[in-house]
């Protein structure tokens, strides 16, 4: 695998329609994202954006109808889940799962290894394991209870999406979809989170935040700024259209698209 | 249908069988064994017609040697894979105790009576019941057959920092082991039951335990089930918990062909508690079928279950429970959880949770899942990169270890804890998970 | 069939002034039951061959089966021998001859139901000439239901009318040797209803035993027959929310379902038979054989019951859900006081694939009186993806009654997924003291909690049913509180 820069194609959507049940929901969304930069997908609820970051991450109960997603040139659409993450994409879960029994800390060692495995480079053994997790943990303002827990198990709803960060700074994905990871967070809580966000921000990796909210962009500063609804892209602009759909909502959007 | 040697009840085929071994001829146990084995003949085991069997089905036993096997040569082999867990261990080789491969003595405050013995000083501890019943039937079967089993007796107050390991190995056909425990009042104690028998060896197992919990006495009792793949054992086990007494027991099932327990438990004294928990895992063509009664006689009382089950490839499994409050038994509460987890298409559990209540004043539940792993956490693992069949495993041992985990002393728990991982794919990447 | 209000009229006035009588001066037969009797029954109905035939073969099987027993059941045994089977028109002649003969106790029960006076009289079984405003009402909707194309009419008309239907469908779901009952139920039926719903229509108006004037008193052995084409719907109500007079001991009815694709058949009982008096004596046996079959994709069998009467009740009603995104109900209330004894539930046998059941069953005991639930939740190996949910809850009043579940769940696919949940308690004495602390009788305390209690059920019946089936509660549970 050669490296990546920045400017690199690591996603590239085209003419994307998806249906669940037999409800169109993404109806030819088109999207391209370069190494090195953040982008945010805004829209009104039912727009399709969770629908797009779990398409993205491999979901099987949405049937794909129409169009490609090209991942670092491959076939995106054509890699099972876990392919798709070891080839370094990861997805932040708006509800993640509490699965009890599994240990949080394992989960994420396993899945590092898996990441490194299929980069082939070593894997790292348990003691520089523990090294890295507990520094990012650190970062994340979680104790040292985080380690011997169950995945999310018991876990408040900011510890849950704290977990997915830490996950995710340990990960160094390629491409991180962040979906609706401000829901929820008290202010303090989306400090540290836009700051586990922020600490991963590079050249050789890009991040989509899918937000509800414009108040996790004044901490995490877009470079683009989509609105996703029915079901496609219909406005991309810079941070200030964020500001702008916070003060005018979106109905203006789908008015100029219709015009 | 006809009448040929194919089809003659297993069982009239026992009542031929020359038993006990002429040495032993004079005692009591074998005088009332002779007068009785007869009635074997005419007996019938019980079929899936029969409710209380309706989802155990014991053909197989048709084609098998029911004769009390003679004393076994691997069986020093099989004690030698159990590492002990204390320093009290009473074996049994095809029912029968003995002395040799178990301990000198068991600790103070523990009598050890030879079952043939006791059974001349109560004689009503043989059989009580009803041959005509199949309620009763293999009951029946193990008191015609049984010889040189144990009646341990704890004195009151004894408290033994160590459990008492109970091993009862198979290594040939029949085997009808008898186990009489009586926990004296205020008393304290673990008893280990752990089954295992030699490989490729048909052999079958018809046991009968009885345990006492006296007042304010304490039995912990754990069941591990670890036969070979090609054993039977249909062991019921009977348990009066009398005032203020606590009884906890956890049954393990993870080998054998087909293992099946009936467990008894009457509360039978105010403040009589029960807290019965465990889990079944029938992989391969495995069956385990748990059948438990909790009988609630007075009031105060209280019983918790709580099941887990898991069945893979072609194996089977069922737990039919049932919770009885009788009239006057005011204030009871008892509670009822199955779970299974069925991971493959050959694969089927049944679960029958039952209540019978003729008191008003009682808080009873029951609650039984059965389905498939929960495909969110699956996808959540697969989003983290791990192989579909790892975290398939992973989240079938998370269900077991739920279980598992609570089990004690910790050496058992890491003992079984290896021996699921074992039988589960990627055992590489789940051992990890296990600390 | 007879469709025009001419028609009806006559039909009704026959029946109701002549008819009957003759039929029975002419008809009636000694108690017993051997193979002339069921062809005397076959004959006086002008049955087809077929059908005889059908009869004399369920007959011969009943002589085979032999009568079951549960463990929680307890009753005297039933003489077959001793019992007419073609005496069921009877109640007119030998009723009381007016109001005024009828048990007070009786009519007390109506007005606090709040049963209209002229349907007093119908209901105790007074001989009256017509049913003042029955003829009209029954009209009106017989025209209506032509007009959509739904047969609705007794079975003794559609053996006439529709052979071609019955043969077709008679006995597909509830074979005439499928258990004791319902092979002598199919051997001597005498009457009861026929519903055919063509393809696409929407039945326009709720189907009621109780509007149709000829259902009344078709007797022990009733059969109804319910066939959902293909994107019908229909919704049926069977029986009626006051206590009515019988005299037979012994009710052994069948009810088939048959739902094609899309089809939806919501099916809702209020059961109100005489319990027997407070001491235990006296009242009905109602062992009855209820089973629907989703023939279809999508179609939809629901079943809701409210069940306050007879001394004993055998019901099972069961959905065999065939047809792939098939979907079953059974929503229950069974209120059991004194000293009956109520044991129901239902089977759900999941066959096609992606298959969804739910089960939601309250029963409540008072008295000395036993309340059973009793179920079977079976996954076939086809039936992937197919799902079920499952709550029983029992409420003890008294401690001389008792409740008991019994419910059994047996899988045989991975895909599929079951919850069963279930809960025994008294009713709270917290929550009664609460309302008696607020001015409440203890008599409308128990009646509020009771309601809350079944409140999940409730709200699947029709809404004026609804509201009976509480005010019938309250009745059911009279004297259970001191």
């Amino acid at each position: 695998m050669t490296a990546i820069t920045a400017g690199d194609l690591i996603l590239s959507v085209r003419d994307l329609k998806v249906s669940v049940n037999d409800r169109s929901v993404l109806k030819g969304l088109n999207l391209d994202v370069r190494a090195g930069e953040v982008h945010a997908i805004m829209g009104p609820n039912g727009a399709g954006k969770s629908t797009l970051s779990q398409v993205l991450a491999g979901r099987t109960d949405y049937r794909v109808d129409q169009g490609s997603a090209t991942f670092l040139q491959e076939d995106l659409l054509a890699l099972p889940a876990e392919e798709r993450a070891r080839r370094g994409l990861f997805l932040g879960f708006q509800y993640p799962v509490e699965i009890p029994g599994v240990n949080n800390v394992y989960l994420l060692k396993a899945a590092l290894n898996a990441r490194r495995r299929a980069q082939g480079i070593p894997e790292v053994d348990a003691y520089e394991f523990l090294t890295l997790v507990r520094e990012k943990m650190k970062l994340m303002q979680m104790d040292d209870s985080f380690l011997s827990r169950g995945v999310n198990e018991g876990f408040s709803g900011g510890e849950k999406k704290r977990n997915e960060i830490l996950q995710m700074t340990v990960l160094e994905p390629t491409l991180a979809i962040l979906d609706e990871t401000d829901s929820g967070l008290d202010i303090d809580a989306l400090k540290v989170v836009a700051q586990g966000v922020n600490s991963l921000r590079g050249s050789e990796r890009a991040i989509i935040l899918v937000t509800h909210y414009q108040r996790l962009l004044d901490h995490i500063i877009p470079d683009f700024v989509h609105v996703l609804a029915d079901g496609k892209i219909l406005k991309t602009g810079d941070r200030t259209l964020a500001l702008e759909l916070e003060s005018r909502g979106y109905d203006w959007v789908l008015e100029e698209a219709r015009a | 249908m006809s009448v040929s040697a194919q089809s003659e009840s297993p069982l009239a085929r026992l009542s031929r069988v020359t038993v006990p071994a002429p040495a032993a001829l004079n005692s009591a146990l074998a005088r009332w064994q002779q007068t009785r084995l007869s009635q074997l003949a005419t007996a019938t085991l019980p079929t899936p017609r029969d409710d209380a069997w309706k989802y155990t089905s014991l053909r197989s036993l048709d084609r098998r040697d029911l004769s009390p096997a003679a004393d076994g040569l691997e069986a020093q082999e099989l004690l030698a894979q159990l590492p002990t867990l204390g320093s009290h261990r009473l074996v049994l080789v095809n029912g029968r105790l003995d002395t040799t491969l178990s301990s000198p003595q068991l600790p103070p405050g523990c009598t050890l009576t030879r079952f043939d013995d006791y059974f001349s000083q109560v004689p009503e501890a043989l059989f009580a019941g009803d041959i005509h019943l199949i309620e009763d039937r293999l009951r029946y079967v193990n008191a015609c057959m049984t010889r040189d089993g144990v009646c341990i007796e704890i004195a009151p107050h004894t408290q033994l920092s160590e459990p008492i390991e109970i091993i009862l190995l198979a290594t040939g056909q029949g085997a009808y082991p008898r186990v009489v425990l009586s926990v004296g009042e205020g008393a304290q104690v673990q008893v280990l039951e752990q089954h295992r028998s030699a490989a490729n060896t048909d052999s079958v197992t018809v046991q009968s335990m009885d345990l006492r919990v006296a007042p304010n006495a304490t039995l912990t009792h754990t069941t591990v089930q670890e036969s070979g793949h090609q054993a039977i054992v249909l062991a019921e086990t009977r348990v009066a918990i009398q005032r203020e007494a606590h009884y906890a027991h956890q049954w393990m099932a993870l080998g054998g062909q087909m293992n099946r327990l009936d467990l008894k438990v009457s509360l039978e004294g105010h403040g009589a508690h029960a807290d019965l928990s465990g889990l079944f895992f029938a992989d391969g063509s495995r069956e385990q079928h748990l059948r438990t009664l909790l009988d609630h006689q007075v009031a105060h009382t209280q019983s918790d279950q709580r099941y887990r089950g898991v069945a893979a490839g072609r194996g089977r499994g069922s737990y039919d429970g049932k919770v009885v409050v009788h009239k006057n038994a005011q204030k009871t509460a008892s509670s009822q959880s199955s779970r299974n987890l069925l991971l493959s298409p050959g694969a089927e559990i049944n679960t029958r949770p039952q209540l019978e209540i003729h008191a008003d004043d009682v808080k009873c539940s029951h609650g039984a899942t059965t389905g498939t792993l929960d495909e969110n956490m699956e996808f959540y693992l697969l989003s983290r990169g791990l192989e579909r069949s790892a975290a398939r495993a992973l989240l079938t041992f998370a269900f077991i270890d739920d279980v598992l985990k609570k089990l004690t002393p910790s050496a058992l728990r890491t003992r079984l804890e290896a021996a699921v991982l074992a039988r589960l794919p990627d055992a590489a990447i789940l051992r990890e998970f296990v600390t | 069939m007879a469709t025009t209000p001419q028609d009806l009229h006559a039909l009704v006035q026959q029946k109701y002034q002549h008819g009957f009588v003759t039929d029975i001066e002419s008809d009636t037969v000694p108690p017993g039951l051997n193979e002339d009797v069921i062809r005397l029954i076959s004959a006086k109905k002008k049955e087809p061959a077929f059908l005889l035939q059908w009869r004399l073969k369920a007959f011969s099987h009943w002589l085979t089966l032999k009568e079951p027993h549960w463990a929680h059941a307890q009753y005297p045994a039933i003489d077959y021998q001793a019992i007419s089977y073609y005496s069921a028109p009877k109640t007119n002649r030998d009723g009381p001859k007016s109001l005024a003969d009828v048990d007070p106790k009786l009519l007390a029960t109506y007005d606090k139901l709040g049963v209209p006076l002229h349907e007093r009289a119908r209901l105790a079984g007074v001989a009256v000439d017509a049913v003042f405003d029955s003829v009209s009402v029954a009209t009106t909707f017989k025209d209506r239901l032509s007009k959509a194309g739904v047969v609705f009419c007794p079975f003794s008309e559609a053996v006439h009318s529709h052979p071609e239907l019955l043969e077709r469908y008679l006995g597909t779901v509830v074979p005439p040797g499928d258990n004791f009952y319902a092979a002598l139920n199919s051997a001597v039926f005498t009457d009861g209803s026929f519903v055919y719903i063509p393809k696409g229509v929407r039945c326009p108006m709720e189907l009621s035993t109780y509007f149709r004037i000829n259902a009344a008193n078709t007797g022990q052995f009733e059969r109804t027959l319910i066939i959902a084409d293909e994107g019908s719907q229909v919704s049926y109500l069977e029986g009626c929310t006051a206590p009515m007079r019988d005299e037979n001991q012994l009710h052994a009815a069948v009810v088939e379902l048959v739902a094609l694709d899309e089809a939806n058949i919501k099916y809702s009982t209020v059961q109100n038979w005489y319990p027997g008096d407070e001491n235990g004596l006296g009242g009905i046996y109602n062992f009855v054989t209820k089973r629907g079959e989703c023939r279809g994709h999508h179609s939809r069998i629901s079943w809701t019951q409210v069940e306050t009467g007879s001394a004993i009740t055998w019901k099972y009603p069961s959905c065999v859900l065939l047809g792939d995104h098939s979907v079953g109900e059974f929503y229950s209330v069974a209120v059991a006081n004194h000293y009956q004894q109520a044991d129901t539930g239902t089977k759900m046998i999941h066959v096609g694939r992606h298959t969804k059941s739910t089960i939601v069953s309250k029963g409540i005991s008072a008295g000395h009186a036993h309340n059973t639930y009793r179920g079977l939740v079976k996954i076939l190996p086809s039936a992937e993806g197919a799902r079920n949910y499952t709550q029983c809850d029992s409420l003890l009043m008294g401690d001389q009654c008792g409740a008991h579940t019994f419910p059994y769940v047996e899988v045989k696919n991975p895909s599929a997924t079951l919850e069963h949940e279930a809960t025994t308690s008294k009713i709270g004495e917290d929550q009664l003291f609460y309302c008696l602390s607020r001015g409440l009788s203890a008599e409308d305390a128990v009646n509020m909690i009771v309601s809350g209690f079944c409140k999940s059920v409730f709200k699947e019946l029709p809404m004026e049913f609804a509201v009976e089936a509480q005010n019938l509660l309250a009745v059911s549970l009279e004297g259970s509180v001191g």
